[in-house]
């Protein structure tokens, strides 16, 4: 028997409806890849910048070097302000010794939070301040 | 190339369009990809799992598509390469060590088919067919039902021209000592 003598026709048999099946089952699956790899697009450079935000504080946050910069020694501020700020805050108020001039001494041997010493500084623009490390 | 896959391939290449391209591909193909498929693995749940694999295939690699051959050519040879690579898995699986062995399951298989409905002399074609080595059996399909010319089949197989045209050949020739038995 020869090949060509044969009639060529599709004799396989489907299942109901099978190509719409076929399609919407795919389509289904490459819109979910689609959506995912759309989000990994837009999310991807947010989440290295949330990151390397995160990396930079905690550097900064578990700095040795910060400690040697934060003052250690009694200042003295020469600023109304700075005197006005430092006696009246409640954590460092009982610190200050004031002998009823415009310069300020701060006694800070026993202050381990040296942020209020940071918010004197700030609070006074024109602040002189011999830092002593 | 054709305008409907001009039209597809520049519907893909936008981030926004992406999806309504591969729409279209899947309704222009889905058919062609499908029956490829089913004359090379013959069970349809086998062809159904291969034709979802190459459609998510495609997907993936289309934006690499460069238009060395007809998109159909490049669909053609990752049905092949998928259907080749599954055949192989499954007679790993099944444990078919020898040619004999795998044409036992062919018959089997063939009989038992419930999608599979029609006369005698097809039912033997398509066992004839299912005995060929597989990528015989690629060969012939591509070259008997696609119609492929043998530049373009040089594409989907490698090779050449002439060692596409002799396994055709006796591909034919067993196909035709088999059913003379009948």
């Amino acid at each position: 028997m020869k090949l060509e003598d044969i009639e060529k026709e599709n004799s396989f048999e489907l299942p109901e409806d099978y190509f719409n099946q076929l399609e919407s089952s795919v389509m289904h699956t490459v819109h979910r890849r689609h959506l995912w790899s759309r989000i990994a697009k837009i999310g991807t450079p947010s989440l290295v910048a949330v990151f390397l935000g995160l990396l930079a504080f905690n550097l900064w946050f578990t700095n040795p070097e910060q400690e040697t910069t934060s003052p250690t020694l009694a200042e003295n501020v020469s600023n109304s302000d700075a005197v006005y700020l430092a006696e009246n805050t409640l954590e460092i108020s009982d610190l200050v010794s004031d002998d009823e001039s415009a310069d300020l001494t701060i006694d800070v041997s026993d202050l381990d939070n040296s942020d209020y010493l940071i918010i004197a500084y700030y609070g006074s623009e024109q602040a002189s301040m011999d830092f002593l490390y | 190339m054709a305008p409907e896959d001009q039209k597809i391939l520049d519907l893909f290449s936008s981030d926004k369009t992406k999806e309504q391209g591969f729409n279209l591909l899947v309704k222009r193909y889905q058919k062609t990809i499908y029956y490829n498929i089913r004359r090379l693995v013959f069970c349809h749940e086998d062809a159904n799992d291969i034709s979802q694999n190459v459609l998510i295939k495609i997907w993936r690699h289309l934006g690499q598509f460069r238009g060395d051959s007809s998109l159909q050519t490049w669909i053609n040879r990752i049905c092949v390469n998928e259907s080749l690579t599954f055949l192989e898995q499954k007679k790993k699986m099944l444990n078919i060590i020898d040619e004999e062995g795998y044409n036992d399951y062919i018959t089997k298989t063939i009989a038992e088919d419930k999608h599979f409905s029609s006369d005698k002399i097809q039912r033997l074609l398509q066992e004839a067919i299912q005995r060929l080595p597989d990528k015989q059996r690629a060969v012939f399909v591509v070259r008997y039902y696609d119609e492929t010319p043998y530049d373009e089949m040089v594409k989907i197989f490698g090779g050449t021209e002439g060692g596409l045209k002799s396994s055709y050949h006796f591909a034919v020739k067993k196909i035709e000592e088999f059913l003379s038995q009948y």
